[in-house]
């Protein structure tokens, strides 16, 4: 089986987003009414945080990985620079996506070594990729494959 | 020397005497050691007496002595500058003949590509025990159906397809719609076997019929994913492009 690690386990608990100017609170998974920026959701068996932001009405979705253990990340795998060619948002309901899938060869330099304890964040704007179905509500998870590692983040509800 | 049309004859008996190049005033832009090379029944302006050594009639591939369009002509392993893919493989020229008509890069390839998707197609379908250890290997407990679906929609997607040199430091990749890029990594890739040409059609594809994601890459890690996560494999453009490469016959 593959081994599955816990490498993020101190992320915040739940949140919520306010809607356009009438300040609606539409999710809060704790009950109450957290009008602030940025939102995500909780997962105590995910081993990644997904944050999302809203920056000049776009959604940027922010990857924070924390090895609790030194790990082998793919490059190919993560928000880099503000891109990722890979489909690793998972959606719910589906999304598509229309950002690009390659073929590599992966070699040293597509790998990036993160040592214990080190983090690894990134950003990037889900509307260059996602096709976003506009004034619904979605729910975002990041998922991908490091090394030896499924990683996995909590799920974060927004309206698109 | 000779006006008129060229004649088998005449290639004979270059051939036999030896030619240093035939010139033909209607410039097919396609130039052999030095001289513009010239096809059967081209009329033209050349000489009647071949004065020496080899044939100017067969480029071979990989020649730097010859000129495509202005720009010169590499071979399929070279790793001459291929910006572009100009100077890489002439577009189909029909002026150039190389022992048969030459034919583009991207054109074989999708030919090679299909002809491994039906290679795949076909242990899908015979099922024997060779048949079923190969799919063991690449897709796990998969849906044999699955697969086979998968499989057919990525030949649709192929043979359809709009194939384009793209511009990434990549072998090819898909963003979507009916076209499929291959990128600056695959003009230095072998025509077949493992991550070859027509491997790459085939991954490409995959993404672009069935809608395959790129959850792992390489031998290892794809053998890997199929005995672990069989259900993702089955979703995963180098599963389909390395059982494709290595169908049993």
């Amino acid at each position: 089986m593959r081994r599955r690690s816990l490498l993020y386990a101190g992320f915040a608990v739940g949140a919520s987003t306010l809607l356009g100017g009438g300040g609606r609170v539409w999710w809060s998974p704790t009950g109450r009414d957290v009008p602030s920026f940025p939102i995500e959701g909780r997962d105590p068996d995910a081993n990644a945080r997904l944050q999302l932001s809203a920056a000049s009405g776009r959604w940027v979705a922010t990857v924070t990985i924390v090895a609790t253990e030194p790990m082998v990340l793919n490059r190919w795998n993560l928000p880099v620079d503000g891109t990722v060619d890979n489909n690793v948002l998972q959606f719910s309901p589906p999304v598509r996506y229309i950002g690009t899938y390659a073929k590599r060869i992966p070699t040293e330099a597509d790998l990036l070594k993160l040592p214990m304890g080190e983090t690894y964040s990134g950003t990037v704007e889900l509307g260059r990729y996602y096709a976003l179905p506009r004034g619904e509500d979605v729910a975002a998870t990041y998922l991908a494959f490091h090394g030896d590692h499924l990683v996995r983040s909590n799920a974060v509800q927004f309206r698109a | 020397m000779k006006r008129g049309l060229i004649s088998a004859a005449d290639v004979a008996l270059c051939n036999q005497d030896g030619a240093s190049g035939l010139t033909n005033g209607t410039g097919a832009q396609v130039f052999v050691n030095g001289a513009v090379t010239v096809r059967l029944g081209d009329p033209g302006t050349y000489p009647t007496s071949c004065a020496s050594s080899a044939s100017p009639f067969h480029a071979l591939e990989g020649s730097a002595n010859v000129n495509i369009q202005g720009q010169p002509a590499v071979g399929s392993r070279h790793t001459a500058a291929h910006a572009h893919s100009v100077g890489v493989y002439g577009p189909g020229s029909a002026n150039v003949f190389i022992g048969a008509p030459s034919i583009n890069t991207l054109v074989r390839g999708r030919a090679d590509g299909l002809a491994l998707i039906d290679q795949s197609i076909a242990p899908l379908q015979r099922w024997n025990d060779a048949d079923q250890a190969h799919f063991k290997l690449w897709f796990g407990n998969g849906s044999r159906e699955q697969v086979l679906a998968n499989f057919r929609a990525t030949r649709a997607m192929l043979a359809g397809a709009d194939i384009r040199a793209g511009e990434k430091s990549l072998y090819g990749h898909y963003s979507g719609g009916n076209t499929l890029f291959m990128d600056n990594a695959f003009w230095g890739a072998a025509p077949g076997g493992k991550d070859g040409q027509a491997g790459i059609m085939v991954h490409e594809a995959a993404h672009g019929g069935p809608g395959a994601t790129d959850f792992e890459y390489g031998h290892d890690r794809c053998k890997a994913l199929a005995q672990n996560d069989y259900a993702r494999a089955i979703w995963n453009a180098d599963n389909y492009e390395f059982f494709a490469e290595g169908a049993p016959p």
